[in-house]
């Protein structure tokens, strides 16, 4: 036993320093009797693999309980051009030349920003794999006077008014389509400005080209009422906001959905509207008497606008929140918080001015300091609806972990009961219990489960699905304990102090209770430990195949479902490799002190 | 021996006539009605739809009591007859036949390779216990036992397949693509490569730590003290003395894998695509097919019974303390 002893036990005792006992005693102490737990105690945490487990497995618990009470789920959450986002954080981190050169220009990505200082140059940040952060040479040449963000490309024009853009082309919108480039040279760029994969550019003659990813929304066909009228207008996914000469709104996209809904009074003249701002689902406009008015979905709580205090300047939208800027230098915001994007910083100075799209701002102060703010990164990735794989593994997590924990329980209750019984009793109901578990025994395990799976309707809640998964991962594997507590009791049962408690007169069952019982429970708690890791893989491999929790409940059996898609198996590894890894360290956590614990109540395992 | 044969093959009739009632009225409470799944497509007026839904019905025969149903059952079963599959609409055993092959050529692989690997690695690591070797091993069969068998095939398909580009991700060569037999056979090779590497390494792990544990309960005995002090040398101790012995719980193991040999490596299959049992067990649940999945399960519970009894003389074979009466 003595060579076992690590370092680090010791160590820990000598920060506790006792009376100083002398060698004599010490060996007296060792040679005392001590309880068997105390001998399985001490031989377990002598076992540096144990230690090794039990940290591993307590830091995976506290992980997975500890953030998913923290972080809420929402399964039905989900935003699209956050799709498939590689792990990594920076998204707002702003370059420092920029911010010492002051900034001209800047907009926001769906996870990356593009900002021109007052020297032309420009620069990009954050994450992109459509290439907006490599800069072309012919834009880092030029003087760039404005900046644009689409959700994966950017665009930039310099002082001659030549249009650049670069970033993901899937579309073509990153070059002038030939049947607009005639009209946008001799009529000179105003403002151009990107959407979900679309490019737009307003005119200095007040016309609205717009092309790219326009086939499903209608983008590309501005109407005639409103061309050559155009002042202003906003982008975002299915529709265009433009502000009229007049003072007067129009959309272009689709129609009749909430945004195309423009309340009547910015419509029919009676307000004259000077600043518009567009969010996902929601429109916001500033008329001349300095109101705000606000139309569209109730989602998000956009439409509850904030007390705002002092004249207002300037009027931003992200993807799902607002954000406008006082002549007083303060910034209010609302609307969707999931990525902090509407929770300005308490202790900006006075702001000059505010960049806001997607999911992020940025706010220049009075002394050309840039403060951002909103989504900075996602630690482990986003999937395929651009959901926070972070958020879905810790929440599945927990899911995977107390359905394996609750399968276990149910497995030792029937086996060990069915076992004792058939042990204790024996004849026919032995008989009985015995064939019944190589009935269940018999069948291969997954091809059983998978098929007691789909048996469950899919019209069952979730809960109850998950219930009833637990039962038939739990049910199926009593057999293998069921038989090994039978044969522990058939031999303990032998034992002379059976025969001495019997011959007391003591009842059956509190023989079977209180004496053979606590001699079986070793290999109870040993079973229990390692059938805890084996229901864990059986669980995430039913989850796998689509017979275990079901989309968009997460857990990590079927986050790594997805990796059957060859593109998401050979690009988007975070989205498989990183839950099948936590499977991985969950199982061997606790097979490591499944062994140690066997080691450890096992007398003769000194010897193996 | 002959005896206990034919005693123990009596005692499986009622297992197995338990196993029929379960499975069958396990498939009777499965969701979906599948006679909507023998409907054509191109049916034109609701009288048309009601004649064909009686037809298919009489042809299914799911009028008839579930009792009824179950006797037809067993009587067709015992003909040979496994059923009608409603979504290949062709006779399940036309339907498994090719997928069987598919997968006891890739089973028996790869449970030929583990064991070829796991029993020398398992002696290797018992005799020269603590030693490098043994604790490589060690690691290896811990890491092994705790990896999902999808996360192995995922990563190697992720590097074999993907990044070096050796081999293909998964699938099955189509004979008529292929301009001669060799051609074909080498596809065939290198698309089971992979399946089978995922299976012998998912296996592999549990073997060796079970040959290992095995072989350690034995050279801790008496009478391999007893050869050691008679003076014999390591390698005749070993392998004439301690391996023998250590063989009677491998013996258990070998008649376990004959039962997987046959069952399907679905998660495996269905990585890789691989045309086998367990594939079809998932895409015939999948399709609420449930004749196959009946078809399946039963065949899978026949062949297991049948393992155990094979364990049983195999460990009379192997032992000669252990008597069949």
């Amino acid at each position: 036993m003595k060579k076992n002893k690590t370092g680090f036990i010791s160590s820990i005792k000598n920060l506790f320093p006792s009376k100083k006992k002398s060698d004599v005693v010490v060996n007296l102490e060792e040679e005392a009797i001590v309880s068997p737990s105390r001998v399985i105690f001490k031989n377990f945490i002598s076992n540096k693999f144990a230690l090794l487990g039990i940290l591993m497995l307590v830091s995976l618990f506290a992980a997975v309980f500890v953030f998913s009470a923290i972080i809420p789920l929402d399964i039905y959450h989900t935003d699209p051009v956050l799709k498939n986002i590689s792990p990594g954080f920076g998204y707002i981190g702003t370059p420092s030349e920029l911010e010492k050169n002051g900034v001209k220009d800047l907009d926001v990505g769906s996870s990356f920003s593009i900002g021109v200082d007052n020297n032309g140059k420009v620069y990009t940040w954050g994450k992109s794999s459509d290439g907006v952060l490599e800069i072309p040479q012919e834009v880092l040449d030029a003087n760039i006077v404005d900046v644009a963000a689409g959700d994966r490309h950017v665009m930039a024009v310099d002082d001659a008014g030549n249009f650049y853009a670069w970033g993901n082309s899937a579309f073509d919108q990153i070059e002038i389509p030939y049947q607009h480039k005639a009209a946008i040279d001799s009529e000179k760029i105003a403002k151009v400005d990107g959407g979900d994969q679309y490019t737009a550019i307003l005119t200095k003659e007040n016309n609205l080209y717009v092309w790219g990813s326009v086939l499903s929304n209608g983008l590309d066909s501005v109407s005639k009422d409103y061309q050559g009228k155009i002042v202003d207008f906003q982008t975002t996914s299915y529709n265009i906001l433009v502000l009229l000469e007049d003072g007067t709104l129009g959309t272009t996209g689709v129609r009749g959905n909430e945004l195309s809904r423009i309340p009547e009074n910015l419509t029919d003249g009676s307000t004259n509207v000077v600043q518009i701002a567009l969010s996902y689902r929601n429109g916001l406009a500033l008329d001349d008497q300095g109101n705000l008015h606000t139309w569209g979905s109730t989602e998000n709580n956009s439409l509850v606008i904030p007390n705002i205090e002092g004249d207002i300047k300037q009027l931003t939208a992200g993807r799902n929140h607002f954000a406008v800027l006082t002549e007083q230098g303060d910034v209010y915001s609302w609307g969707s918080n999931v990525y902090g994007e509407s929770s300005v910083p308490t202790n900006l100075g006075d702001v000059e001015s505010i960049y806001t799209n997607f999911f992020a701002s940025y706010v220049v102060g009075t002394d050309q300091q840039i403060t951002s703010w909103g989504l900075d990164g996602f630690v482990f990735g986003t999937d395929e609806l651009g959901r926070n794989l972070f958020i879905r593994l810790v929440h599945g997590g927990k899911l995977t972990l107390i359905v394996a924990a609750i399968a276990v329980l149910i497995t030792t209750l029937v086996g060990v009961s069915l076992g004792l019984i058939a042990g204790f009793y024996g004849g026919w109901i032995d008989n009985l219990i015995m064939r019944f578990a190589e009935i269940v025994s018999s069948f291969p395990f997954l091809p059983l489960a998978i098929t007691l799976s789909a048996l469950i309707s899919d019209s069952m809640s979730q809960n109850a699905r998950l219930l009833l998964i637990m039962c038939i991962l739990g049910f199926l594997s009593f057999p293998y304990l069921a038989r090994m507590v039978r044969g522990q009791i058939l031999t303990e049962r032998e034992k002379d102090f059976v025969l001495a408690a019997k011959s007391l007169g003591l009842k059956e069952k509190s023989i079977i209770i209180k004496h053979i019982f606590p001699n079986v429970i070793n290999i109870i708690i040993v079973s229990m430990t390692l059938q805890y890791a084996g229901t864990l893989l059986t669980e995430a491999g039913l989850s796998f195949l689509g017979f275990g929790v079901i989309p968009p409940s997460p857990s990590w059996g079927n986050m790594i479902s997805s990796a059957q898609d060859s593109e998401v198996l050979k690009v988007f590894w975070w989205r498989w490799m990183i839950p099948a890894a936590c499977v991985l360290i969950a199982a061997l956590s606790i097979n490591l002190i499944g062994d140690a614990l066997r080691e450890a109540m096992d007398p003769k395992s000194n010897e193996k | 021996m002959f005896k206990y044969l034919i005693r123990r093959v009596l005692s499986l009739i009622p297992v197995i006539f338990i196993i029929s009632i379960m499975l069958f009225s396990m498939t009777k409470i499965m969701p979906g009605d599948p006679v909507l799944r023998m409907m054509p497509d191109n049916i034109r007026s609701p009288e048309q739809y009601e004649e064909l839904y009686a037809l298919n019905a009489e042809k299914l025969g799911v009028n008839d009591s579930i009792p009824e149903q179950y006797f037809k059952w067993v009587i067709s079963l015992s003909q040979g007859d496994l059923g009608y599959s409603t979504k290949y609409k062709k006779p399940v055993s036309s339907v498994i036949a090719e997928p069987l092959k598919n997968s006891m050529i890739v089973n028996f692989f790869s449970i030929t390779l583990s064991f070829l690997i796991a029993i020398p690695v398992g002696i290797r690591s018992a005799t020269k216990r603590g030693g490098l070797f043994d604790q490589f091993w060690q690691v290896f069969s811990l890491v092994g036992i705790s990896i999902p068998v999808f996360f192995i095939g995922l990563l190697l398909i992720f590097f074999f397949a993907f990044n070096l580009k050796w081999l293909p991700a998964g699938g099955m060569p189509v004979a008529a693509l292929t301009n001669s037999t060799s051609e074909y056979l080498m596809a065939w090779v290198k698309h089971a490569t992979l399946p089978i590497l995922t299976l012998t390494l998912g296996s592999l792990a549990g073997t060796i730590r079970y040959v290992r544990s095995a072989m350690i309960e034995v050279i801790n005995k008496d009478y391999i003290r007893t050869a050691r002090s008679k003076g014999l040398s390591s390698k005749v101790m070993i392998y004439t003395h301690a391996f023998k012995n250590a063989l009677i719980p491998v013996v258990t193991l070998v008649a376990g894998s004959i039962v997987g040999l046959f069952g399907g490596a679905s998660i495996t299959e269905q990585i890789f695509a691989w045309n086998g049992i367990g594939f079809v067990l998932i895409s015939a649940l999948n399709a609420r097919d449930y004749q196959i999945v009946l078809a399946m399960n039963m065949f899978y519970a026949l062949i297991a019974l049948l393992g155990n009894l094979i364990m049983d003389i195999g460990y009379a074979l192997v032992d000669p303390r252990v008597k069949l009466d």
